[in-house]
């Protein structure tokens, strides 16, 4: 299991302990830079590092992972997208490949274009940024970002039913529905306002804010991750998926989830992947990018049925 | 004798600056050039460059406009336009002006050099290899009771254990902390050693 860009593996623990009692070995290990891990500074922080880690993770072990059909891989959040490169690298070793809300394509204006190269270019020296980043990380503030939810017709006014000005839609473009730090954070956390946390959300919020204090390795990791991992424009990764056999792969979204946006992903993930009939498609109601805190028992019965493991 | 046409004072001085800037940039030029240029009446255009910027000394705007002073003549009519006094003002005023210059360029690049050094610590730190995470830095260092208060504790998930990776490996140290891999036995379902440590605590159990 591959965690998100900006906690541990702490976020999957409900689903790791349950599929555990399924009687599954289960690996997870806390990304570079973030949990109990080492951060890497010199390189950057994409697909190849993250892949490579992965690999050396199961390499540890005295016990096979690798081999034909030897693992189900989940990926969540950055983690999916990690998720789509290995088993891009590894189709055959991989029976069984499950996209949590998975990054990857998610739409640039969700970041912004102007915001994304703040992070991209270096032309921000990189301890002011991570000054920022740190701050923002700290004090997180709550989403305002509009939700496009097809299953969910808004009932606030003026939202999609209302297309917005050219210069709206140009300044979205340029400067995002939200910024990095806040989509990242609502994988920690249900960052709207008066949102009720579960007690695991609460948990991985201030362990977040815990990192950014205690982890120097942590700051450094999220901001190379925006810049490198594969977040966005991964098209060409996600093409591949189709090649893998009908059933193989699986993606679940959160039907509230505002970073990647089930609306978003149907039309622009779904097709590259080969369609239903190629990709295990669902999308949990109510949800938000954190489903596998929030929805862990909805997101763990997706995985028993795809899997044939009895609830 | 014409009357100065353009404001004296002002230009005076951007003339000046103008010629001490040239000798620099011609820096293969023997000092005072400029000068020896201006006494020599075979060299107009010589003359026009440097003739009005020193002509245009705080002596010279009641009584010298550029066009009067083109010609040797005109130059040596003057009041302090005299050879003698023209090799003086070169000692008191192009003297001295290209050497301060010469200390003001040095000192310019010397600290435009040590702020961009500055700038580029400060702003754009150096990127070392390994930055090593919290069980390095402070959880080692914690207390058992502020340990508890963790939100994401060491042992979160049993069995726990660290790997080190050649990417990110700390040599010669053979405890190189880089991640935990937490996970289970697969044959054991429902043995409570759900999570086997790797630590050697557990030798009865399956190594996974």
């Amino acid at each position: 299991m591959v965690h998100g860009i900006s906690t541990s593996c702490q976020t999957l623990a409900i689903i790791a302990h349950k599929l555990v009692e399924k009687g599954c070995r289960v690996m997870l290990f806390d990304l570079f830079g973030r949990g109990f891990s080492d951060g890497v500074g010199d390189l950057p922080h994409d697909a190849r590092l993250y892949t490579s880690q992965a690999l050396l993770a199961m390499a540890s072990s005295p016990l096979a992972w690798t081999g034909d059909g030897a693992i189900r891989v989940i990926g969540y959040s950055m983690g999916g997208g990690i998720a789509v490169h290995f088993a891009n690298a590894f189709p055959h070793m991989i029976s069984s490949l499950v996209l949590l809300a998975p990054a990857g394509l998610i739409r640039v204006e969700n970041f912004g274009v102007v915001t994304r190269y703040i992070f991209t270019s270096g032309l921000v020296p990189s301890r002011i940024l991570s000054a920022i980043t740190a701050r923002r990380l700290q004090k997180p503030i709550a989403s305002d970002v509009k939700r496009k939810d097809a299953n969910e017709p808004q009932t606030s006014p003026g939202n999609s039913d209302e297309p917005e000005s050219p210069i709206a839609t140009a300044a979205t473009h340029l400067l995002g529905k939200t910024d990095p730090v806040t989509a990242a954070l609502s994988e920690a956390a249900d960052m709207h306002a008066g949102a009720q946390l579960v007690p695991l959300e609460k948990r991985v919020l201030n362990y977040v804010q815990w990192m950014v204090k205690h982890h120097e390795g942590f700051i450094p990791a999220f901001c190379g991750s925006v810049a490198d991992a594969p977040l966005i424009g991964q098209e060409e990764a996600w093409s591949k998926l189709s090649e893998r056999a009908p059933g193989t792969t699986a993606v679940i979204l959160g039907g509230r989830d505002e970073i990647v946006d089930p609306t978003d992903y149907e039309k622009d993930a779904l097709p590259l992947a080969g369609g239903r009939e190629n990709v295990a498609w669902s999308v949990i109601p109510g949800a938000g990018h954190d489903f596998p805190m929030t929805h862990a028992a909805e997101t763990l019965r997706e995985l028993y049925k795809l899997w044939s493991i009895e609830a | 004798m014409a009357a100065p046409t353009s404001p004296p004072s002002v230009r005076l001085h951007c003339h000046c600056l103008a010629a001490s800037s040239f000798l620099h940039i011609c820096s293969a030029q023997p000092r005072g050039c400029g000068f020896a240029a201006l006494n020599s009446s075979t060299n107009p255009a010589a003359r026009d460059t440097f003739g009005q910027a020193l002509v245009r000394a705080p002596s010279a705007p009641l009584v010298a406009g550029s066009s009067v002073l083109n010609t040797p003549e005109a130059l040596a009519s003057l009041p302090g336009t005299h050879s003698a006094n023209m090799s003086f003002l070169t000692r008191v005023v192009s003297e001295p002006t290209e050497t301060n210059t010469t200390v003001t360029v040095a000192a310019t690049i010397v600290a435009t050099a040590a702020l961009m050094s500055f700038l580029k610590y400060s702003l754009w730190p150096g990127k070392p290899k390994v930055i090593p995470g919290p069980l390095h830095t402070v959880v080692a260092k914690l207390p058992k009771d502020e340990l508890d208060k963790l939100d994401y504790k060491p042992d979160a998930f049993p069995g726990a254990r660290d790997v080190a990776t050649p990417v990110c490996s700390r040599a010669p140290t053979a405890t190189t902390m880089l991640r935990r891999v937490d996970h289970d036995q697969a044959d054991h379902p429902h043995s409570t050693g759900v999570y086997v440590s790797m630590n050697g605590a557990l030798k009865t159990a399956p190594k996974c």
